[in-house]
């Protein structure tokens, strides 16, 4: 059912499949539909919820359409992804992976994984060639997380694996790891996205008052999960893992770069298994996205790409229907052509082996 | 010896004379548990002497003794300790004209969550008196931070208000890693009294009096590396609290200093901070301008660790986005392993006159310095 894209395609790494917990449960094994029912679960609520949906952040106000979900069907979609030619290829990533992390009870969550993964594949993969998606992970759960890798990595659809980038560890530390290598033995990408509600607070002081607090800060834990798997060796152990952050553009990737390699060289004799400076090993593995542009202007855009120093680490995306409040087509076009072309598709064909 | 520092719109780049002397913004003195005895009420000596400290670990272990310079250890044995060895080594090697002197060792190492509050808040005194006596009386290019119990609001203010003839005490001094991001309105006291006084207010990284919260938003990190790479994650949720709290519409004068933070990853949060607030002012009515012009007015950074750009040129870039070239106070973090030179690390390339800003001029206008005429040629 899949096809590669052709050449020229402009491949949108970032598109979500949005699916409401309550339309799930009808999809869910009767044992767990029926204990749904009972106890009216209708999904995580509150702060654990990290798109509420009347903010622009979680539908943009051209997405944003009186009586129908963006992202929630193929029509939908095909209608506001694909036929404005905006994009040629999609990458599918569920809503349900931000916040699944919300459910405490252990088998009622793979139930819902299960759910979303068999959603993904009947409702997208097989009937829409474009795309391809990333699999939804009961995310407390390590054994379970790996054996809902082994269930449904072999359809040829799926091109990754999609975890909320808040944890209650690091993912470098060592009890992820089967994670990593299960999806690593599948070829399969390993995905973080904003959201996840652990537990423990998403700074190291404390819960923030605001949701625009909360959101302007999320930066830091792509960093502090990049430098996690990096200095515990992820990417020794699995030569051939890679990682893409979604939703966090690239603007703030060079500063901390420099900042990384400026540590390890002074401190490379506790993490001796690095054999050369963190960037090398980020540049090599690691792929960031272009939306959002935190960028005050398209010049600073343009500075901060070339501080980045790679045309190969940045993919286009577009975060449908998620509402950034810019217009990236500004910064692109004013890339010289190789970049662009690499941005807008030819990384992504790398990166995700398409073909 | 020391004015007040000015008010905001006085602080104008190029109002005040400049040299090429050079001012330290962030280095350590460290009290032994037994140098801060003296100072502290019979109750909480006894206390010590029977039950003990009981701080726990909030930390990953650094590689060395005080994570130190190998070549800064005193005859005494500790690194910070000695005011002679202290003095030789950073201010007549380096002809500094001054040094800012932030004890940060006793938060989590004596100080901490699972002790009384008020022997905490005894160490944290007895800190400053042992600082002013010990240190500031002992030269005159020794200024000092004032420490305080900031988990504790009322004891803070008091501490605050003891030490308010004291212009030694240069700005108040905060552990990055407190219970709750620093605009939170719990603390919001202390920072008015800073403000009133005005004192800068700096942060440092260090546990504070161990929060309970994980080291980062990801849970604790494993290796030393991680805690040092992602200080500025510690930073920014402070930033953005103090800006989206409304802090700097309530207390215009306030200040504040980010101290060994770093300073690159500012344009990408500036940028990110205002396009967030442009998408939905609604949740923030108060906010009277854009995230990016609070931290433009109301923020400082201390130069120690130099950013080191993958290029040299990208050096002057990056200080021209982050838009703070009158607002970056150099500093050494003496005595600490990553000790910066002051005649090494600003680059060479950026401006006289930029070069002048950073190493003194900022500082003096920030903390309302007058220069010091010692008769030595300036460096």
């Amino acid at each position: 059912m899949t096809i590669a894209p052709p050449t020229a395609a402009r491949v949108d790494s970032e598109v979500h499949s949005i699916i409401g917990y309550d339309r799930l449960a009808e999809d869910l094994d009767p044992r767990w539909s029926e204990h749904v029912w009972a106890s009216g679960y209708r999904g995580p609520g509150g702060a654990s919820k990290p798109y509420p949906p009347k903010v622009p952040t979680s539908v943009g106000d051209s997405w944003r359409n009186e009586g129908t979900v963006p992202g929630a069907t193929i029509a939908t979609l095909r209608e506001q992804v694909f036929d404005d030619g905006r994009c040629d290829f999609a990458i599918i990533v569920p809503s349900l992976a931000f916040d699944i992390d919300q459910i405490w009870h252990p088998q009622m969550a793979v139930a819902y994984a299960q759910a979303a993964n068999d959603w993904t594949i009947g409702m997208w993969l097989d009937r829409e060639p474009r795309v391809r998606g990333s699999i939804v992970l009961p995310a407390r759960d390590v054994s379970a997380m790996v054996d809902e890798i082994e269930r449904v990595a072999d359809h040829p659809g799926f091109v990754q694996v999609v975890l909320p980038v808040r944890s209650e560890s690091p993912y470098g530390s060592p009890n992820f790891q089967p994670v990593l290598a299960a999806a690593t033995r599948h070829s399969l990408a390993v995905a973080l996205h904003p959201g996840g509600f652990p537990g423990n607070p998403p700074t190291p002081v404390g819960w923030p008052s605001y949701h625009i607090e909360e959101v302007a800060g999320l930066t830091p834990l792509f960093t502090t999960q990049l430098t996690s798997l990096i200095s515990n060796g992820a990417f020794q152990r699995l030569p051939e893992l890679r990682l893409v952050l979604l939703e966090t553009g690239f603007t703030w990737l060079p500063p901390f770069l420099w900042r990384f390699d400026q540590e390890w060289r002074g401190l490379r004799r506790e993490v001796p298994w690095l054999k050369s400076p963190p960037s090398e090993y980020i540049r090599e593995h690691v792929r960031v996205t272009t939306q959002p542009l935190d960028a005050g202007s398209s010049e600073a855009a343009l500075r901060a790409f070339e501080w980045l120093e790679s045309d190969d680490m940045v993919l286009y995306a577009s975060d449908y229907p998620h509402g950034h409040g810019q217009n990236q087509e500004v910064f692109l076009d004013a890339l010289d052509e190789d970049a662009k072309a690499n941005i807008l598709g030819l990384n992504a064909r790398a990166f995700y082996a398409l073909g | 010896m020391s004015s007040r520092a000015g008010a905001l719109q006085d602080l104008d780049p190029g109002s005040k004379p400049s040299s090429t002397a050079v001012i330290d913004c962030d280095a350590h003195n460290h009290a032994r548990l037994s140098d801060l005895l003296p100072y502290m009420p019979a109750r909480w000596r006894d206390y010590l002497e029977t039950v003990g400290l009981r701080t726990l670990t909030a930390t990953v272990a650094p590689l060395r003794t005080m994570s130190s310079r190998s070549d800064a250890v005193p005859p005494s044995g500790i690194p910070g300790t000695d005011v002679d060895f202290f003095r030789r080594q950073l201010l007549d090697e380096w002809s500094l004209e001054r040094a800012v002197l932030n004890p940060t060792t006793m938060w989590g190492a004596y100080v901490g969550s699972s002790q009384a509050e008020a022997l905490n808040d005894a160490l944290v005194c007895a800190t400053n008196d042992w600082c002013a006596q010990q240190w500031l009386d002992a030269d005159p290019r020794f200024v000092g931070a004032l420490s305080a119990l900031i988990e504790s609001p009322g004891r803070a203010v008091s501490e605050i208000e003891r030490w308010a003839g004291e212009p030694r005490f240069v700005q108040l001094l905060l552990p990055l890693r407190l219970r709750r991001p620093l605009g939170h309105p719990q603390y919001r006291e202390v920072l008015r009294a800073a403000a009133a006084r005005d004192l800068p207010v700096a942060m440092h990284p260090g546990p504070g009096e161990n929060p309970g919260h994980p080291m980062t938003g990801t849970g604790w990190p494993s290796y030393y590396v991680e805690v040092m790479t992602n200080v500025p994650a510690g930073a920014v949720p402070h930033v953005l609290s103090l800006i989206f709290e409304g802090v700097f519409d309530d207390l215009p004068e306030l200040k504040i200093v980010m101290t060994e933070t770093g300073w690159s990853w500012l344009p990408a949060l500036a940028a990110r901070a205002d396009r967030l607030y442009g998408l939905m002012p609604g949740e923030v009515p108060s906010l009277k301008r854009k995230p990016s012009e609070y931290i433009r007015d109301h923020f400082w950074f201390t130069s120690q660790p130099m950013e080191e750009p993958g290029q040299d040129r990208f050096f002057a870039e990056l200080l021209e986005e982050a838009g703070i070239a009158d607002h970056l106070l150099f500093a050494t973090d003496y005595p600490h392993w990553d000790f910066d030179s002051p005649t090494a690390a600003v680059p060479a390339t950026l401006p006289d006159v930029t070069r002048r800003n950073i190493l003194a001029d900022n500082a003096r206008r920030l903390y309302g310095f007058e220069i010091i005429d010692s008769g030595d040629a300036p460096r």
